[in-house]
């Protein structure tokens, strides 16, 4: 389960503060996957880099007792200069995860072939995502976290990645961000909606599309 | 050893009942599970940055040791066409040496170190990694590396020149402690660097025009008691000065110094650190927990 309470989240800027995120409670219970509906700019992902454990919130708590992936797809970390294979340690290392297991397990999911041992500066942009998809999914998270949608590589790859995930739908669950209401639908029965700031969580992702398009028409 | 600790934590659980001993047991095994955690994500921030910093080839890592060999055999060719000798009963290149690679890592914890911080910002990402993993990562991979430079010219000081190898031993002891505290005012100068780049985007060149005087300020050429006593009086400061003072005192046979003090050099440690700590912690909650802002 993951607890928000009282978040908020607020940047310095030259212009004073200027608050993201304003008073953000939820919860999310484990065996649903929750989607996160908000227009652009309205603190989708630092919301979600806050569950993640990326970011620290300027106020308020955090609680959970689950294992929460970065969110899926980020490829920034990757350091170009190093190898797939060298960039693949490192984050086996910090999540004490078998290398050799991850090794074998993303070089055939990303399918990236001999280009594993090319430094990753070399790979095109569907290449780099890939691997970083296959390195999440290498590694057992209880919560996987999507920063607006799953469209990674081509088609085939996508579809690949909707069948490794409802593979696993049993033992983990989606936290899932999006502007729009089909793709949450897809994957999520449960939904939120962040608007100006402020969240408020519905028991149904219709419930949450509703409260969406009223507020955004 | 894992067993002992979880031994500690079924101990620290059995007197409760079912929640609370949960809840003790958790908090213990917290703690040793903090520093497991923080041990392995600096162990791979060491791996990951032996391998960008120096690159791929052998050369590129090689180059950490031919950069201070250059530097080392030009000094020893102007001291030596000057008609210079050490001025204490060492050898010229065994004191430069015990001069030079103190002060190299120190300013490579200055530099390197707190400039790791902000280039690998993205690895933040990863809630398990903090702006210290990567600064102490950074700094034990400096130690690493100035201990095998070191070594290479005790070496080849010995091969090429016939430099016994008392010449570097003095006092165990001290030069243990010595050692030590060279890496904690390095690890400290680190972490004060990478919080005043931090706050100040400046200071950056200012930096660059600070460190300049500083190598010639901070003795590696020449000991405290060498110099006037005027100069003299302005160099106590310096507590670079006193981390190669009392390295040489520590491990050269023929050389004692009287100008040092280790308590100096560690209270400065100590603040430094003290205000790295404080800007890394301010600037978490204000929000900038990156460097891009």
């Amino acid at each position: 389960m993951i607890e928000l309470r009282n978040i908020e989240k607020s940047y310095p800027t030259k212009s004073g503060r200027r608050v993201i995120l304003d008073d953000i409670n939820g919860t999310f219970e484990r065996g649903h996957s929750y989607g996160i509906l908000g227009l652009n700019g309205a603190g989708k992902s630092t919301l979600l880099r806050i569950i993640s454990g990326a970011e620290q919130p300027t106020l308020g708590d955090i609680r959970k007792d689950v294992s929460i992936s970065w969110p899926l797809g980020f490829t920034g970390s990757f350091n170009g200069s190093l190898s797939g294979i060298e960039n693949l340690r490192f984050v086996c290392r910090i999540y004490d995860a078998d290398i050799d297991e991850v090794t074998d397990f993303v070089t055939e999911f990303a399918e990236l072939g001999a280009a594993i041992d090319e430094p990753v500066r070399t790979y095109s942009t569907g290449m780099r995502s890939r691997l970083a998809f296959g390195l999440s999914m290498a590694i057992n998270f209880q919560v996987y976290v999507i920063d607006e949608s799953l469209a990674v590589g081509d088609y085939t790859f996508q579809d690949k990645c909707h069948r490794e995930f409802e593979a696993r739908r049993e033992q983990a669950d989606i936290l899932l961000t999006s502007h729009a209401i089909e793709t949450i639908k897809v994957y999520c029965d449960r939904a939120g909606v962040l608007h100006k700031g402020r969240f408020t969580m519905f028991d149904s992702v219709d419930e949450a599309a509703e409260f969406y398009e009223r507020v955004n028409s | 050893m894992a067993g002992g600790i979880t031994d500690t934590g079924d101990d620290g659980a059995s007197p409760g009942v079912n929640g609370e001993s949960l809840f003790d047991r958790d908090h213990r095994n917290r703690i040793f599970g903090a520093l497991e955690l923080m041990s392995r994500v600096i162990f791979a921030v060491i791996m990951r940055e032996s391998r960008t910093r120096y690159g791929h080839s052998d050369l590129g890592y090689a180059w950490a040791i031919i950069d201070p060999l250059i530097e080392m055999a030009i000094l020893l060719l102007i001291f030596t066409s000057f008609g210079r000798t050490s001025g204490i009963d060492a050898s010229l290149p065994v004191f430069l040496v015990t001069g030079i690679m103190p002060y190299y890592f120190w300013k490579n914890c200055m530099s390197r170190a707190a400039s790791a911080a902000s280039a690998n910002a993205a690895l933040l990402t990863y809630p398990q990694v903090k702006v210290a993993d990567i600064i102490i990562g950074r700094t034990i991979l400096e130690a690493v590396t100035s201990t095998v430079v070191y070594f290479f010219f005790v070496i080849g000081l010995l091969m090429v020149m016939g430099e016994p190898l008392t010449s570097w031993f003095d006092d165990p002891l001290q030069m243990v402690l010595a050692l030590l505290m060279t890496g904690y005012f390095g690890l400290s100068s680190a972490f004060f660097n990478a919080g005043l780049t931090r706050v100040l985007p400046a200071w950056g060149n200012i930096w660059s025009y600070l460190s300049r005087p500083l190598w010639f300020l901070s003795g590696v050429f020449y000991t405290l008691e060498a110099l006037p006593h005027g100069a003299r009086g302005f160099m106590v400061y310096i507590p670079m000065a006193h981390m190669i003072e009392w390295l040489r005192s520590a491990s050269l046979p023929g050389f004692e110094s009287s100008h040092y003090s280790p308590v100096y050099l560690f209270c400065v440690s100590t603040i430094v650190l003290f205000i790295g700590l404080v800007i890394d912690r301010v600037m978490t909650v204000i929000g900038q927990n990156t460097y891009d802002a």
